[in-house]
């Protein structure tokens, strides 16, 4: 049994168009999902759909296998952890946290040991008589955290929970996440608009692009076999060539690729960066580029290069054969990694595809 | 299609029956009074329009009317030149004693009419010798621009302080001198709030009743003390109400051009901190900080001092005579109580029209702000009253009740309804902005925790507004204890407040009645400045952030 499972919901504000349409998704108990979209996909309205403070104009959204259309929102036991942490400013750190439990009319030996426990899952024991505004915002955060996990609900919904924090912190915070969830045994459902913090913190991530999920799988899979152009664009897993495919063959401006199983027709070729290495005479496909800048990153060069219309990061080891910028520099390509993604994909294009959530391999 | 219940949807009932108090209150104490006086000034019951036809023929009218603006416009201007300095650098400077200043600015806003003019009558009496303004102009004006000093400093202050300095630096990047770059980039920026400080200003000193009536003499009279002297000398009720119905155009004619002009100001960009002051350095510097301090000092604070001063001053030397005077029955037998009743009585009844001001005035502001319809409705009948003078409203409770419950014996309900009513837009104006500013999310947050619609009014909006309510409260009683211009029409001469007291005693001869004039009001001014104070504590402290 599902902590949440959302069929086909349609959603949007007042009379307007839907801002949601068809979006079907699940979280199990101990499962972070991550909602990763571009700003205006729809994430934090289909959040604000499963804590019941939208309407629903289809669909349904069951919670721990019920129906939700009946509950009210304060009883479809949810914790919502807002961007801005919406902490109560009249109340204490303990004020704030012991709120879920007094609602629920717990003895006041019970609230405190709730409030200690969750102040100590995040780390805050000590704060707990500090006021709200005295607190930084990552503790702020925290506060925020704790103060849903209180009131013990099924599902943690959190809405760009580390938008405003900086990114150590906010890396920090997102990685500490699976952790917390899998030991209260609570499913979450995490909306955020940035790759990394989904990676980090995500179990599975469902991709929402102009109100419909275009694709829910395991991180792996989603960037090994983005469902269309759009997916792959959002997540940055390379560029993207027009291409022709005829007899196994991808055909492009910037040259011709082995692709085994596509079928014939236009199409896009997607080469993710990660299968290109530097190497002036590769054994497979090539990909011939301009080198238009070359900083030292840490571990490794990045190459910017340009091949064709686009223009994408190249990372290379080989320190002493390093191109100058302006100069060209030959890829070679892994032809295993390459994909071949539909020619066009209007906004429904991926919902076919995208909606088949496929279970986690090796669980 | 499956519905869900969200927590935008409050229980249907409430917002109605919230409504019914503030409607009912309203209705009978305010919009059926002022119907009233329409009907009267307008002649509805016998010759249509005669009565305003009358009074707008009367060549005394006339000066009546062009003294009023005249004396507006001037105080206006004045109030202007001395406000706008410090509103500059108590927005633009760190120093000692800001605070307490900004403070002190609020006092003499609050401080009653007649107290004002009580203390101006001390101020021109003790300067007499040296230049005589009593009876002048010049009485009417600088009272009026001891009042209303602190709306430009608040209102302009308060928007100068959050001016990002941004702008203002690249001007000066740009080649701007400092001069040039005010008045190029700063003083646009601060229309809107020197408009609506003006508009204020202008409104309150056309309106102006207590300080006209005390300081003023012949020729020297606004429509509003026309309206009275018609209603209590001339016993021309008829003439009153079409004097009424004349203010009442004149206002309504203001607020419409300022709505206006206020229409077309965009929103302007602030600057994220709360302040860009800066601490006093150099010698430009410490020149502006002491001559804005000189300045408030020597505009609000002389009055005051010399109000002091004349109520302790007994023949040749000190003492607290009049004061004690306060306790004994007068000679004359004018003053009909003993004056300590006086206090005891206002006291009383501004406790009770500050009660009824905080629950009709709560309740509206909790309907205006839960939104369809009847919040709409409300949100805009709440600004009627605002635009309704004092002594109006104070003639429309005669008119409306002269018979009924309200005669006679029960007249002693209607003084704390009319001082009620006073209030009720300052209890409004302060808890409308809390009520407005609470965050969506934090009733979101706590519905998500388990709180239903009731039990989230109460942990989450009451706790906050609660603050609000308690500076409310302070408003009110300083508003009600010191209500002058409705009390006088509806207050019996057997039970005086302590405005109309002084009023009446500065009216008769002798030192003796000067003397109890002056201690009531220094008493009186001690009241309500020390509920000022407490009352800018707690704005300082918390309600402010919110």
């Amino acid at each position: 049994m599902g902590a949440l499972t959302v069929e086909g919901l349609r959603a949007g504000y007042g009379a307007g168009p839907d801002v949601l349409h068809d979006v079907t998704l699940d979280v199990r108990p101990g499962e972070v999902v991550a909602l990763l979209g571009a700003s205006g996909s729809g994430k934090s309205t289909l959040l604000r759909c499963v804590a019941g403070l939208e309407p629903l104009r289809a669909g349904r959204i069951l919670l721990g296998g019920a129906d939700a259309a009946a509950l009210p929102v304060e009883r479809r036991d949810v914790g919502l952890v807002f961007q801005d942490h919406a902490l109560f400013p009249h109340r204490d750190v303990a004020g704030n946290v012991a709120f879920g439990p007094r609602m629920q009319g717990l003895a006041p030996a019970d609230i405190d040991a709730r409030v200690d426990h969750a102040l100590r899952r995040v780390g805050l024991a000590a704060l707990a008589d500090r006021p709200v505004d005295a607190l930084s915002g990552g503790e702020q955060q925290r506060v925020a955290l704790a103060r849903a996990l209180a009131a013990r609900p099924r599902l943690l919904l959190l809405d760009e929970p580390y938008g405003s924090l900086d990114r150590p912190l906010r890396e920090g915070l997102a990685s500490a996440l699976p952790a917390l969830v899998r030991d209260e045994g609570v499913g979450a459902l995490l909306v955020t608009h940035d790759q990394q913090e989904a990676l980090r913190a995500a179990d599975r991530i469902a991709v929402l692009a102009g109100g419909t999920v275009r694709q829910f799988d395991v991180p792996e899979r989603l960037w090994r076999d983005p469902a269309d152009a759009t997916v792959a664009t959002f997540l940055g897993v390379g560029p993207l060539f027009p291409a022709t495919v005829t007899d196994g063959t991808a055909h492009t401006a910037v040259g011709t690729f082995p692709v085994a199983t596509a079928a014939d027709g236009p199409a896009r070729l997607l080469v993710p960066t990660a299968a290109l290495h530097v190497d002036p005479h590769p054994d497979g496909p090539r990909l011939d580029a301009t080198v238009v800048d070359v900083r030292f990153a840490g571990d490794a060069h990045r190459l910017e290069v340009r091949s064709g219309e686009h223009t994408f990061a190249v990372r290379t080891t080989t320190a002493d054969a390093l191109p100058a910028p302006g100069g060209t520099v030959t890829l070679g390509v892994d032809p295993r990694a390459l994909r071949v993604l539909p020619a066009d994909d209007g906004p429904r294009a991926g919902s076919q595809t995208g909606q088949r959530a496929e279970p986690r391999a090796g669980q | 299609m499956t519905g869900t219940r969200g927590t935008r949807r409050r229980p249907r009932g409430r917002p109605l029956l919230l409504a019914a108090v503030p409607t009912a209150f309203l209705g009978l104490f305010f919009l059926w009074p002022l119907v009233r006086v329409l009907g009267r000034g307008l002649g509805v019951d016998a010759t249509p329009l005669a009565p305003l036809w009358d009074v707008a023929r009367d060549p005394r009218t006339h000066e009546v009317v062009a003294f009023t603006a005249g004396q507006a416009v001037a105080s206006t201007v004045l109030t202007l030149a001395v406000g706008l300095p410090v509103a500059g650098v108590l927005a633009r400077y760190r120093f000692r004693g800001r605070q307490v200043l900004e403070a002190a600015t609020l006092v003499p806003f609050v401080l009653p009419t007649v107290v004002v003019g009580s203390a101006f009558v001390a101020l021109l009496g003790r300067l007499a010798p040296v230049v005589d303004l009593r009876g002048t102009t010049w009485a009417i004006l600088l009272a009026h621009v001891f009042f209303n000093v602190s709306v430009v400093v608040r209102t302009v202050g308060g928007l100068w302080r959050h001016l990002d300095e941004a702008p203002l630096l690249a001007a000066r990047t740009l080649g701007a001198g400092p001069l040039r770059a005010f008045r190029e980039v700063t003083l646009p920026r601060l229309r809107p709030a020197i408009m609506a400080a003006s508009a204020v200003v202008f409104l309150f000193t056309f309106t102006s009743f207590g300080v006209v009536l005390i300081l003023g003499g012949p020729g020297r009279s606004t429509i509003e003390v026309e309206i009275h002297r018609a209603t209590a000398q001339l016993l021309d009720l008829r003439t009153a109400a079409a004097l009424s119905v004349l203010q009442l155009l004149a206002v309504v004619a203001t607020l419409g051009l300022y709505d206006r002009s206020r229409r077309h100001q965009a929103a302007r960009p602030l600057a994220r901190t709360a302040t860009t002051a800066r601490p006093v350095r150099g010698v430009r510097a410490r020149l502006a900080v002491g001559g804005a301090v000189a300045l408030l000092a020597t505009v609000q604070g002389v009055p005051l001092l010399a109000l002091g001063e004349r109520a302790l001053r007994v023949g040749d030397g000190w003492g607290l005579d009049h004061f004690r005077t306060l306790g004994r029955p007068t000679r004359e037998a004018v003053l009909s109580v003993v004056p300590a009743e006086a206090v005891v009585n206002s006291l009383a009844i501004a406790t009770v029209a500050t009660l009824l001001a905080l629950a009709v005035g709560t309740s509206a502001a909790v309907t205006a702000v839960s939104g369809g319809r009847v919040g709409r409705l409300m949100d805009g009948a709440l600004m009627l009253p605002l635009g309704t003078s004092a002594v109006t409203l104070g003639l429309g409770l005669l008119l409306a009740f002269r018979t009924g419950p309200f005669a006679g014996r029960g007249a002693v309900l209607l003084v704390p309804v009319a001082q009620a009513l006073v209030a009720v837009p300052f209890v409004v104006r302060t808890l409308l902005p809390v009520l407005r500013a609470i965050d969506r999310r934090l009733r979101e947050a706590a519905a998500t925790l388990g709180a239903p619609p009731r039990r989230v009014w109460r942990e989450v909006d009451l706790p906050i507004v609660s603050r609000a309510g308690l500076v409310a409260a302070g408003f009110s009683f300083a508003v009600t204890i010191g209500e002058f211009g409705a009390t006088i029409f509806v207050a019996r001469a057997s039970q005086p407040t302590i405005p109309v007291a002084i009023h009446r005693a500065l009216g008769l001869p002798g030192e003796v009645n000067l003397g109890r004039a002056m201690a009531l009001s220094v008493l009186l001014a001690l009241i309500t400045g020390t509920v000022v104070l407490l009352i800018d504590r707690i704005r300082v402290g918390q309600v402010g952030r919110f």
